[in-house]
């Protein structure tokens, strides 16, 4: 008994504290994951598109937009719509898909429209659906 | 002047080995990333910093695994330096020639996207071209039927031979669209069990590799001793080199907090089980 506590405390002591620390760590990860799992909530995919910003290019305008999905799963193949209403023209359809928007995260895409004078205002979306992963 | 003339001879057929060598550990271990189309798009889209940072980092990385299994057994900082050089050198030369076998590049293909596509397969070829002794025997010294010592290892060294371990597995599927497509699919509730599994597992390797060398485990020892010295650390690396993965790749873009963690659990869990059976593999 005693040569195996001898044993024990040959151990370098850095290696009793990068043990603890590890405890620590992975306690903690295992903490969160309990938490998350008990008391997170579990809503379906709730996804909403919205214009970023108009970037002007050679072929015209490109519109920047994003995904943001406030639910707490995970959609695939999001498909997002984009109806361009210039004046005294007849209106753009436009469909971009996204692989995947993962829960309270946000994905990023981009149409392109091919009139130079595209303003926000004229452009509605609008997300068609999702399937799940 | 015979003798040294068939001296040089000697060294330069030793050198040809060598790189053969190297050449082969690069194929064995970058092969399934040559033909993983991810890797070939991450080439051309991936942020030039994330790749800075890639390249950046595994430069000591290297040296210092030249420094515990080399393409010979050297003896100076300098020869390791060298040896992490010709192993970058013959990974860029392999990557180079099969990406090109396979169509991926030609000559129209645009410089920064060739760049892109090399610098990221040389990484990982480059850690299989210096395990390349361990994957492909010994040198002739030890076919001579010397066995070579056994490395007295250090605990430093038994971690970062874990973090070797890591990136060997966690490099193979990191860039894939399966790890955070397996994290969506998940509940909090599978992750933690994953968790308890890589530990599971992990544990059953230290314990039965051994782990010979300094740290090695003696049988009056209790389970909790190593669990608390290797196994703990080595998860905790696992998860750190695989988050570290995830970013290079640009896996994490856009993820929530508790979406990073699930990514992060997922790819730890083939990264542990690399890091644990690291004295195997390499």
């Amino acid at each position: 008994m005693s040569d195996h506590r001898d044993h024990q405390f040959r151990r370098p002591y850095i290696e009793w504290v990068f043990g603890m620390i590890s405890a620590l760590l992975v306690a903690g990860l295992a903490g969160f994951l309990a938490y998350q799992a008990a008391f997170g909530e579990d809503r379906p995919p709730d996804l909403a598109a919205s214009i970023e910003r108009l970037e002007r290019s050679g072929t015209g305008t490109l519109v920047m937009v994003m995904v943001v999905n406030h639910g707490d799963e995970a959609a695939a193949d999001v498909g997002v719509e984009a109806v361009v209403a210039s004046a005294g023209t007849d209106a753009i359809r436009k469909e971009i898909r996204f692989d995947y928007v993962a829960a309270r995260a946000i994905r990023r895409g981009a149409f392109v429209v091919e009139s130079p004078d595209v303003e926000a205002a004229d452009i509605a979306l609008r997300v068609h659906g999702y399937t799940e992963p | 002047m015979t003798a040294r003339v068939r001296h040089d001879r000697h060294g330069v057929r030793q050198a040809w080995r060598d790189a053969a060598r190297a050449a082969g550990g690069a194929l064995v271990f970058s092969l399934p990333m040559l033909m993983t189309m991810e890797m070939w798009w991450l080439g051309f889209y991936l942020d030039r910093l994330r790749l800075l940072v890639l390249v950046v980092t595994a430069i000591p990385l290297l040296v210092v695994l030249s420094r515990h299994i080399g393409l010979e057994d050297t003896r100076r900082w300098r020869d390791d330096v060298l040896d992490t050089a010709i192993a970058l050198g013959v990974s860029a030369l392999v990557s180079t020639v099969l990406l090109t076998l396979f169509g991926t590049m030609d000559s129209r293909t645009p410089p920064d996207e060739i760049v892109g596509k090399i610098a990221i397969q040389m990484v990982p070829a480059a850690i299989g071209a210096l395990l390349a002794k361990s994957q492909f025997g010994r040198g002739p010294a030890d076919q001579d039927g010397d066995e070579p010592d056994e490395r007295k290892e250090t605990y430093g060294g038994e971690l970062f031979l874990m973090a070797v371990g890591a990136l060997f597995l966690g490099f193979n599927v990191a860039p894939t669209e399966e790890m955070i497509l397996i994290s969506f699919q998940m509940t909090e509730w599978h992750a933690l069990c994953l968790v308890a599994l890589s530990l599971v597992i992990m544990h059953g390797f230290v314990f039965a590799v051994g782990f010979a060398g300094g740290s090695e485990i003696s049988p009056e020892e209790p389970w909790w001793s190593p669990f608390l010295r290797l196994t703990l650390p080595g998860y905790v690396i696992a998860m750190t080199v695989s988050l570290y993965l995830l970013w290079i790749f640009a896996r994490l873009d856009g993820l929530s907090a508790d979406g990073i963690v699930m990514a992060t659990v997922v790819l730890a869990f083939p990264s542990a089980i690399g890091a644990a059976a690291a004295r195997l593999i390499l």
